[in-house]
């Protein structure tokens, strides 16, 4: 195993990726909360990978999956045809945060050992 | 502790994720309050020509996927908007273009009074549900911060 | 974190058992004996203290993976990641006293 680039190493760099993605999407999500017949969309990534690993897929292959922007169908539309809820945004975008905050904590501790074990000075 | 597969932290978030839906079903209750003080006077609606109707606001749970399988409170919405059909107020004025042959003019069923009561009440409700959502993040931080 | 401590404490004990048995034998001048005996337990307590380094490294490893598949709670991240770090941290310093005295004995045996 490679102590810098190991098969988790950019996994945790690519769920980054995806969650960065995922909060434009919802800042999108919030600007068109007043546009009619606009369903509110979200970016799958890790069911991706969870399925795909359910599949058997082996980890080295898992860095072929891409996140997806999906609509979302299963939220309620309003009169308009519009489906965005503002507090839900809000509250998906705080949930979203701490995940890529968790992703961040992984890779840096992580990091962190290897560090440690090269700047050891025997 | 098993959470939802492809959902990380979903059992964390549940918290926020209720007091999210109960945020937006207070906002709507909130419209609706708005409407009735904006038209408490209105003598005349447009399309039946009767005095507007109070209106308000019904909640119901939603239910969702539980974590162990099985079915669970997930949070709430507003189910459906109904007309109060209690009696239109009656304002004895003759000179009011909208009397009628008695003289009395017919009023909307709103109580100002009521209304405003109400309105400190979702305005509450809506402020507690924002502080579980915002007690549940800063929970969710202070539990990363032990990593460091 | 109690297994780190059991896998470093193992080498730990080895290498001051190894080293009390040099003391004794270079104190009672038979210098040709000491480093033979000492150096056999002393290569597997070396080896033992490397090995509890990689294994720290490698253990978290799969803890992304776990938590996809929503196996961990934030929490249970955070402590896994923080006692990772201590093991991880004894384990090196143990394998640095090794060296150290590993360098001791060979200085000794000259």
């Amino acid at each position: 195993m490679s102590l810098l680039q190991s098969p988790g190493h950019a996994l945790l760099q690519r769920l980054m990726s995806a969650t960065t993605q995922r909060r434009d999407v919802i800042a999108m999500n919030v600007a068109s909360q007043n546009m009619p017949g606009y369903r509110r969309r979200d970016v799958e990534f890790e069911r991706l990978l969870v399925d795909a690993m359910d599949r058997g897929t082996p980890p080295e292959r898992l860095m072929e999956i891409e996140p997806e922007v999906q609509i979302d169908w299963a939220s309620e539309a309003r009169a308009d045809g519009n489906s965005v809820d503002a507090e839900r945004e809000s509250a998906m975008l705080r949930e979203n945060r701490i995940r890529f905050e968790l992703y961040a904590a992984i890779l840096s501790g992580r990091s962190n050992l290897v560090r440690q074990a090269l700047t050891s000075d025997r | 502790m098993t959470g939802i597969k492809g959902d990380p932290l979903a059992r964390s978030f549940r918290g926020m994720r209720i007091a999210a839906s109960a945020l937006d079903a207070e906002r709507s209750r909130i419209d609706v309050i708005a409407k009735n003080v904006a038209n408490a006077r209105t003598t005349k609606m447009p399309g039946t020509g009767l005095p507007y109707r109070r209106e308000v606001a019904s909640f119901r749970p939603v239910l969702g996927e539980a974590f162990n399988g099985g079915i669970d409170f997930v949070g709430i919405r507003v189910d459906e908007v109904v007309t109060d059909q209690s009696a239109f107020e009656e304002v004895y004025d003759p000179q009011h273009p909208d009397a009628d042959a008695r003289g009395v003019v017919l009023y909307p069923n709103v109580n100002t009074m009521q209304e405003m009561a109400d309105l400190v009440t979702a305005v509450r409700s809506y402020e507690a549900n924002l502080s579980v959502i915002e007690t549940t993040e800063r929970m969710a931080d202070r539990a990363l911060r032990l990593a460091e | 974190m109690v297994d780190g401590i059991q896998n470093g404490g193992g080498g730990r004990a080895a290498l001051e058992a190894a080293l009390e048995r040099m003391r004794a034998k270079s104190s009672g001048l038979q210098p040709s004996a000491a480093p033979t005996e000492g150096t056999a337990s002393f290569g597997e307590a070396m080896k033992a203290g490397l090995q509890s380094v990689d294994e720290k490294l490698t253990r978290t490893e799969g803890i992304h993976l776990e938590v996809l598949q929503g196996k961990l709670d934030i929490h249970e991240v955070a402590s896994q990641l923080k006692s990772s770090e201590l093991s991880f941290q004894f384990a090196l310093q143990v394998r640095n006293k090794l060296i150290d005295a590993y360098r001791e004995v060979m200085r000794m045996s000259v």
